[in-house]
């Protein structure tokens, strides 16, 4: 049989070009080429660099040359690709492939940066190839000739679908391919993924129903080298933040030693700050190196990425913002700065450097505190049981799926029995009931089950046939303009007084500033001096300057990541350990297990500590800040049911604080009661208020269902009196229309997401199943340390901090010089 | 119906705040409300979002509890009358019009006041100015710079409030020596907690339990 394909014309013309270029297929590559041939859908699996392309786009083109008969005129491959700039670097490259191997297809991208004159052209004559974006898939679908580009089309693929899984991208690209499906039921759809923990899962969300599907898994690995950055000490009693400043003439050489390196924070703060300390620290590196995170204008942020692709940049320091993206073939180096908080996070960022599959990536790791050094060492153990997240699957996202009802109605219209079935086979509407479904037409129709209270309202209309149509130009061109679901912040522009435009920047963050202040934007000191109509004017300033926190910088912590740290940290006390990172830890962990205690894995630490200020009372469930910020609310709800008193709280990925200035009386019973698994929910929901997490939910919701309008067009008047925000409109659905399937999902959204449950569930349970230590100390220790540098953090400025934690740190203990 | 009342004195005059987003004036015996924002809901319902029919009828349930609770002879709207274009929601005026025979409906135009004097008259308007003047007290949409003192609306005034770890923008009367600004009468309206008032205004937030009173130095603006 494999024997039989290897002698097809088509494997023979690929393999003669691979060969003149010096390459050998692997052999997934030439698993999926066979199994695309004989009909199959599937899902390849394999590490950057190794050629996931090349495994389906070639398939197609030996399926093509072994049976050009079966390919006819116009569209027959639709790539999606998750990010646009990817898509330019793929075309150009599949085109060049095509050229080579010497067929006429032709390859072309479209997305929000195609003119439209372009689009005009494809419209008239589709490429055999078409780029897309989940949301030009979605806008191809709305287009009254749907059927006509389609008609001929073969296969679909997914690319960078781990991505795309657990959003609600990934939901718009399940609703495409079913409703594809509907009219081409032979098609043959692939993805493209990296390892991640539920690869089974991903597959099935991608391909339900699909009688013919494969998984292949490429047996190649990417080596990774993971190497810490050492500090010269050890501070007994870490903070986080101040760390990485102290290291800059560390990385220094780093990056001098390198050809190219790529540093990774977490925050756009983070960067901007390191940006800076790089500059100072070594002043040549003016010129040669850059700043790249998602506020700083597109144009110059393709500039970064073109000059590093070049090799003319000798670093630059990034966000997540270049997590994924085409290869930056000079980049040897990847430094990460402070945790990545997730594995795969930092196995996608490691890939980053030698991007080719043979070389061994090489990653250091920079600690922001000391503490941080044993996340280091469980990601090296992570990395090498490759124990990688799960992305979980999004399911019952209503908003997503009324926004493409309107597509659908846009694009020629549907009957609502023929969509429906097609509708139940995704992955995420497979439990979606007949009500529900009643519903999200009532929404496009009538606007509400209860329709006598939405008089005049007519989106999609049912014309005499009982198909659902749009008839209104103009409900059509808004519904257009807003496909889509991802929903911005209120971005302001940032342009000098004398023109000249620098970034964005939430609105969030200008409205706290005061003319004169001064602030850090793409590496600059700017000074603000007025708002004027979305735009933000500054003028070019020196000295000190306020770094933005950009809101939802901070990533969470994973749930595996977090497994490995307690089982370091309760290695950590063991004395004869051999890893590097947690013997160079040992006056720390010393001093936590003298002063206090270090957990083992089947304990939970408590600590009570009495200082001056008041009572502090310290959890470390490892759960990370999103969890613990649950829990800290959780707790201190449950122990002012025992008697009457109030607490601030901080936290950090490792565990949360309850202060009061009164005493926090609580007894190793009382203890055990208020870490009780039973009632957890009705708790959790007692102790925040869910009804303003939900409204910040349904900002998104209300987004992408249609109800607030992201983007108008023009400057009507008649657009702008259409403006209004989710809150308001959460506000009258609250009060006129609680039964609001978007509103339900809003608190859905709160449960499953931002309360994590079946996470916090298994906390509770791990913590009932374990042994609490609880201990009385009368100064904070090792541990406590950067969870109270945190909570001051929040309240004071940044030289008043360094004075005050300088002052806590002598009153508590010296640090301590260490023995080489 | 739960009114709660809070007098100032402005120019002189007793005038009488509540949390049902109007001002009162005795003496003028003038009930004054601003950006009623008449027939928003429906026009955003044409227009393909689904806001449902009872947040504009209870702005005028509202209305007309505070008609019959202080009978004035006259009602002066200062601005954003109607929202839009001509809807079902701004026919059904003319009938809750015609349940107070008894009080003057006087409009000050607002920058969304487009429809036609003549549509407006036929909703039951009496008086349509651009501007009004009694006992030296100005009756302008826009609030007015400099010393001449203003009743005014358009700008939808908010606080923020931060009581503990909750924060909440709650609508407000603004009010300095010469100005006086309205909040919305229409609930379907969003609030600017951003304005920067002069130093010396006073703001009187409101919720369904009360109206309060607050100097700029006990709340985070």
């Amino acid at each position: 049989m494999k024997q039989d394909f290897k002698d097809t014309n088509g494997y023979s013309i690929i393999s003669d070009w691979m060969q003149a270029k010096n390459q050998k297929a692997f052999s997934f590559q030439e698993k999926a080429w066979q199994k695309y041939g004989l009909g199959y859908s599937g899902m390849v699996v394999a590490p950057t660099g190794f050629g996931k392309t090349y495994s389906i786009f070639l398939a197609v083109l030996i399926d093509f040359l072994n049976h050009p008969n079966n390919y006819k005129n116009g569209l027959k491959l639709i790539w999606v690709t998750p990010l646009r700039s990817l898509a330019k670097d793929l075309a150009r490259a599949m085109q060049e492939a095509i050229n080579e191997i010497g067929l006429d297809w032709t390859v072309e991208v479209r997305n929000g940066d195609t003119e439209a004159k372009q689009k005009a052209r494809q419209d008239r004559s589709m490429p055999d190839i078409l780029l897309v974006t989940p949301e030009s898939l979605h806008l191809l679908i709305a287009q009254k000739s749907r059927d006509l580009f389609f008609k001929n089309l073969k296969c679909i693929v997914v690319d960078e679908w781990h991505e795309l899984l657990s959003t609600k991208r990934g939901v718009m690209v399940e609703l495409a391919i079913t409703f594809l499906r509907m009219s081409l039921p032979k098609i043959q759809v692939w993805g493209i993924s990296a390892t991640i923990g539920n690869i089974d899962e991903a597959m099935d969300v991608l391909l339900p129903h699909f009688p013919k599907k494969v998984k292949i898994i490429a047996k190649e690995k990417k080596k990774i080298d993971i190497l810490p950055v050492y500090p010269d000490y050890v501070e007994i009693l870490p903070w986080a933040g101040h760390l990485g400043g102290k290291l800059v003439d560390q990385v220094v050489p780093i990056i001098l030693q390198s050809k190219s390196t790529i540093l990774f924070t977490n925050t756009r703060s983070q960067s901007e700050m390191w940006y800076q300390l790089l500059l100072d620290a070594y002043p040549d590196f003016a010129g040669q190196i850059a700043l790249h995170h998602s506020s700083i204008d597109g144009k110059i942020r393709q500039w970064i990425e073109d000059n590093l692709s070049n090799g003319n940049l000798k670093a630059v320091v990034s966000t997540s913002s270049l997590d994924l993206g085409v290869d930056f073939k000079p980049v040897d180096t990847v430094i990460q700065i402070g945790s990545s908080k997730g594995v795969a996070r930092f196995m996608q960022r490691a890939g980053r450097s030698r991007h080719s599959p043979f070389e061994t990536s090489k990653i250091y790791f920079v600690p922001t505190h000391s503490l941080e050094l044993i996340e280091v060492a469980a990601l090296k153990e992570a990395v090498k049981t490759q124990t990688i997240e799960n992305r979980e699957p999004l399911v019952l996202t209503f908003d997503v799926l009324v926004q493409f009802l309107v597509t659908v109605a846009l694009g020629g219209g549907f009957y609502s029995d023929q969509l429906k079935p097609f509708i139940q086979q995704t992955f995420s509407f497979s439990e979606m009931t007949d009500e529900e479904w009643q519903w999200c037409l009532y929404f496009i129709t009538i606007g509400g089950k209860t329709g006598k209270n939405y008089e005049e309202f007519h989106k999609v209309v049912l014309d005499d046939e009982g198909k659902y149509i749009i008839t209104s130009r103009k409900i059509g061109m808004l519904h257009r303009m807003n496909i889509g679901v991802i929903v911005s912040d209120a971005m302001l522009k940032v342009k000098f007084v004398s023109g000249g435009y620098i970034g964005m920047i939430e609105e969030y963050f200008i409205s706290r500033l005061k003319k004169g202040d001064r602030f850090t934007l793409a590496g600059r000191v700017l000074e603000f001096v007025r708002t004027k109509e979305m735009t933000v004017q500054v003028k070019a300033s020196t000295g000190k300057a306020i770094t933005p926190s950009w809101l939802g910088g901070r990533l969470p912590l994973s749930s595996n990541l977090s497994y490995f740290l307690r089982q370091k940290i309760a290695l950590a006390g063991q004395q004869n350990t051999k890893e590097h990172e947690l013997q160079f830890l040992q006056p720390l962990l010393e001093r936590q297990a003298i002063v206090s205690h270090i957990p083992k894995e089947n304990e939970f630490l408590v600590e009570k500590i009495k200082t001056r200020e008041g009572w502090h009372l310290f959890m470390y469930p490892f759960e990370g800040r999103l969890i613990h910020e649950i829990m800290s609310s959780l707790i201190a709800y449950r122990i002012s049911q025992l008697y009457p008193i109030s607490f601030s709280m901080a936290m950090n990925d490792y565990g949360f604080e309850l202060f009061s200035d009164r005493e926090i009386v609580l007894s190793e019973e009382q203890l055990h009661y208020v870490l009780r698994k039973d009632n957890l929910m009705t708790d959790v929901v007692a102790s925040i208020n869910a009804a303003e997490m939900a409204k910040r939910k349904f900002r998104d919701i209300a987004v992408i269902s249609g109800m607030v309008l992201q983007n108008i067009y023009g400057q009507h008047r008649n657009s702008k009196s259409l403006q209004s925000s989710s809150g308001i409109i959460f506000q009258v659905l609250e009060d006129h229309d609680p039964q609001n399937l978007l509103l339900r999902q809003a608190y859905n959204e709160v449960f499953n997401q931002q309360l994590e449950e079946p996470r916090l569930r298994s906390a509770f349970d791990r913590i009932a199943n374990s042994k609490i230590v609880y201990i009385e100390s009368t100064q904070f220790t090792p541990m406590s340390f950067p969870i109270k540098v945190d909570s001051l953090r929040q309240s004071l400025s940044s030289e008043e901090l360094g004075e005050r934690i300088r002052r806590m740190q002598e009153n508590n203990l010296k640090p301590i010089k260490k023995k080489k | 119906m739960n009114l709660k009342e809070l007098e100032i004195i402005f120019n002189e005059q007793k005038l009488v705040l509540n949390n049902q987003r109007a001002l009162y004036w005795p003496v003028e015996k003038t009930l004054i409300i601003a950006d009623l924002h008449l027939g928003k809901a429906a026009h955003f319902r044409k227009n393909g979002i689904a806001i449902p029919t009872q947040v504009s009828q209870s702005d005028l349930l509202i209305l007309d509890h505070l008609i019959n609770h202080y009978q004035p002879e006259k009602l002066i709207i200062v601005g954003d009358f109607v929202h839009a274009q001509p809807n079902t929601e701004t026919e059904n005026f003319t009938e809750f019009r015609a349940s107070h025979p008894l009080t003057a409906f006087i409009l000050i135009t607002g920058n969304h006041d487009r429809l036609s004097d003549t549509y407006l008259y036929n909703l039951g308007i009496d008086v349509i100015v651009d501007k009004l003047e009694i006992k030296d007290i100005l009756f302008v949409h826009e609030p007015p710079q400099g010393p001449q003192r203003s009743i005014s609306g358009h700008i939808h005034p908010g606080v923020r409030l931060e009581l503990g770890k909750t924060k909440k923008t709650l609508p407000c009367f603004v009010v300095d020596n010469y100005h006086i600004v309205l909040p919305a009468f229409s609930q379907f309206t969003g609030l600017d907690a951003k304005n920067h008032y002069s130093r010396d205004a006073a703001f009187y937030p409101f919720n369904k339990t009360g109206i309060f009173n607050l100097y700029p130095n006990s709340f985070k603006g």
